[in-house]
């Protein structure tokens, strides 16, 4: 009982701090999912274990964050089902060429990048219990991973999403996002593998294909049922929801079982539903209030208790933490931007399109985390991918703001110079 | 042309990468990182044998059947399982693990002649045997002549994951 009064105590005090941050974060024109992030550290050793230890390690006691933890790795499961449920295709085929080199570009220069930068941490900042291929492949997807819905989030805030600028940042968003986690699958295969720890990688291969298959042909017509239910009756019953949660939970459970980890699986579940756009609207409502205003505060704060700014010590770890972030912003936002001026992009949109792409939020934060759960990263190197993400999805507000100003928008693009607008690329 | 235009500008920009990315993968393998320690140790030593000498209060706080070590490359952070959750830093280079050497993390007390800047110190050479890591060395304090190190054999548990490196 003692353990139910704490965690019920922990999630107001998540909540409530979460809410005031996130609001202070509006007010500087800033998505409130960054302000719960910082909320998050705040609450961790960084800020609340530094200042008040004794009342961080009352509210926090060590033995009580397995509750939290468990239930904020469920409110993950059903954010990524919403993440895959955003998702498009129809949307990736209307931008063709550009938005598949630019997103491919977007991927690899940060990627490579990444795994430049891991040939020098890995003798400084990791150990002989993880591979070199693994380290550097985790560091590469790390980089170059996209928070599409922080990314949504910013363009329905400026209400860009009209624009050809938005369209084009969502498509190879979505793409980044597919291959980031297919590139992430593989990772998490191979080091539990490695690791003795679970299914050997063929038996993980093997069982993803027929569990793929299962999705796609087995799932997914049950879920065009539901989905022409809806046309006809404007709503799904109890029942309905319920089995579709459990598509979702067996599915996480599956790819967990197969040596993955639990988020491909509802990833892929919100993925493989159909698209029509009422239906996937009628269905994010039903999940997303209890997920976001409930659940996902505390994977932040979570998040914040395993992240202490202090084990970045002294001069050298701090270069360290700078480089990570040097690299990152240039391979995502410079891979992203030179990409879509060599598809015939105007500079502006452009490098619009790279603070875009370079917005990591979320999506970097559950990345790490299971870095951090596999054994990939160590803590401290944990934390200064912490920071990275903090800084890169901070600095996306201001920096499209100065560079794609509010009074140059318009529905039809962004304009190559000041006072001409037009959607055609130069 | 456009068509030859886009796919020239592909091959630049994401093929020759990716045959980087191999070079790298490919360079990397040369690499090595410092020796796993993180997770908990057993720790197995005679504390008794100090008997009443100056300091011994030091090595109290760390009189602890086990201990848990934090890793990120060559920093250690040793963490005792005392009532003040003594944090101590450590380093390894190559098979040789030290522990407050020069280090002004655990708490001096003073004692008979310890003086405060006595701390704790352990110096030793693990082993391994797959994923087994033996820790054997001595523990001791810095400063104090009649404070014997005494010998310790500590084992490391299996590691779990969860991110205790």
């Amino acid at each position: 009982m003692p353990n139910l009064v704490t965690l019920v105590l922990q999630i107001t005090v998540i909540i409530a701090a979460s809410r005031m941050v996130a609001a202070l974060f509006q007010r500087m024109h800033q998505p409130k999912v960054i302000g719960e992030m910082f909320a998050g550290i705040m609450l961790g050793p960084s800020l609340l274990g530094w200042l008040a230890p004794h009342l961080s390690s009352a509210l926090f006691p060590p033995s009580s964050l397995g509750n939290l933890n468990a239930l904020s790795q469920i409110g993950v499961v059903i954010y990524m089902f919403l993440v895959g449920l955003a998702l498009n295709p129809a949307e990736l085929r209307e931008h063709g060429h550009a938005a598949v080199l630019t997103s491919h570009v977007s991927i690899v220069a940060p990627f490579v990048l990444g795994s430049a930068l891991a040939m020098f941490l890995y003798p400084r900042l990791s150990d002989d219990s993880v591979s070199f291929l693994g380290f550097a492949l985790f560091m590469g997807a790390a980089m170059s991973i996209t928070a599409f819905p922080v990314l949504a989030r910013i363009l329905t805030d400026r209400d860009m999403l009209g624009t050809s600028l938005g369209t084009l940042a969502i498509a190879c968003a979505a793409i980044d996002d597919v291959t980031g986690w297919c590139i992430l699958a593989y990772i998490v295969a191979a080091v539990r593998a490695h690791q003795h720890t679970s299914v050997p990688l063929w038996a993980t291969l093997t069982g993803l294909v027929g569990f793929f298959l299962i999705m796609l042909y087995v799932v997914r017509p049950l879920l065009r049922r539901f989905q022409r239910i809806y046309k006809r009756e404007h709503f799904l019953s109890e029942n309905m929801i319920a089995l579709m949660v459990v598509v979702v939970l067996a599915s996480s459970v599956t790819t967990e079982h197969l040596g993955l980890h639990l988020l491909f699986g509802s990833f892929l579940a919100g993925a493989i539903m159909p698209k029509d756009r009422k239906f996937i609207r009628y269905i994010q409502n039903k999940f997303e209030s209890v997920t976001v205003v409930l659940l996902l505060p505390l994977f932040f704060a979570f998040t914040g208790l395993r992240t202490s700014i202090r084990l970045i010590q002294g001069a050298q770890m701090w270069l360290f933490c700078v480089m990570i972030i040097i690299v990152a912003i240039t391979g995502k936002l410079g891979g992203s931007m030179i990409a879509a001026r060599a598809a015939g992009r105007p500079w502006r949109e452009s490098a619009g399109l790279g603070v875009l792409m370079n917005t990591r939020g979320l999506m970097e934060l559950v990345i790490l985390n299971i870095g951090l759960d596999i054994g990939i990263i160590s803590p401290t190197l944990f934390s200064m991918m912490v920071l990275m993400a903090l800084v890169t999805t901070f600095m996306t507000a201001p920096l499209l703001e100065w560079i794609c100003p509010m009074r140059l928008l318009h529905p039809a693009g962004i304009a190559p110079d000041p006072g001409k607008i037009t959607d055609e690329p130069d | 042309m456009r068509a030859n235009k886009l796919a020239l500008t592909y091959v630049l920009l994401v093929g020759v990468p990716v045959l980087a990315l191999f070079g790298i993968l490919r360079a990397g393998r040369l690499l090595t990182a410092p020796v796993s320690m993180g997770g908990i140790w057993d720790l197995d030593a005679n504390f008794n044998a100090l008997g009443s000498a100056p300091c011994v209060s030091l090595l109290n706080g760390i009189d602890q059947p086990f201990f848990t070590i934090s890793q990120s490359g060559t920093s250690l952070l040793f963490a005792f399982d005392d009532p003040g959750r003594t944090t101590v830093a450590g380093a390894i280079l190559g098979a040789t693990v030290s522990m407050g050497m020069g280090s002004s993390g655990f708490p001096a007390i003073a004692e008979g002649n310890c003086r405060d800047t006595h701390a704790v110190y352990l110096q030793g050479q693990v082993s391994k045997q797959d994923d087994q890591r033996i820790l054997t060395g001595v523990l001791g304090i810095h400063g104090c002549a009649r404070c014997v190190p005494i010998p310790f054999r500590a084992v490391r548990q299996p590691p779990q994951a969860g991110g205790d490196r």
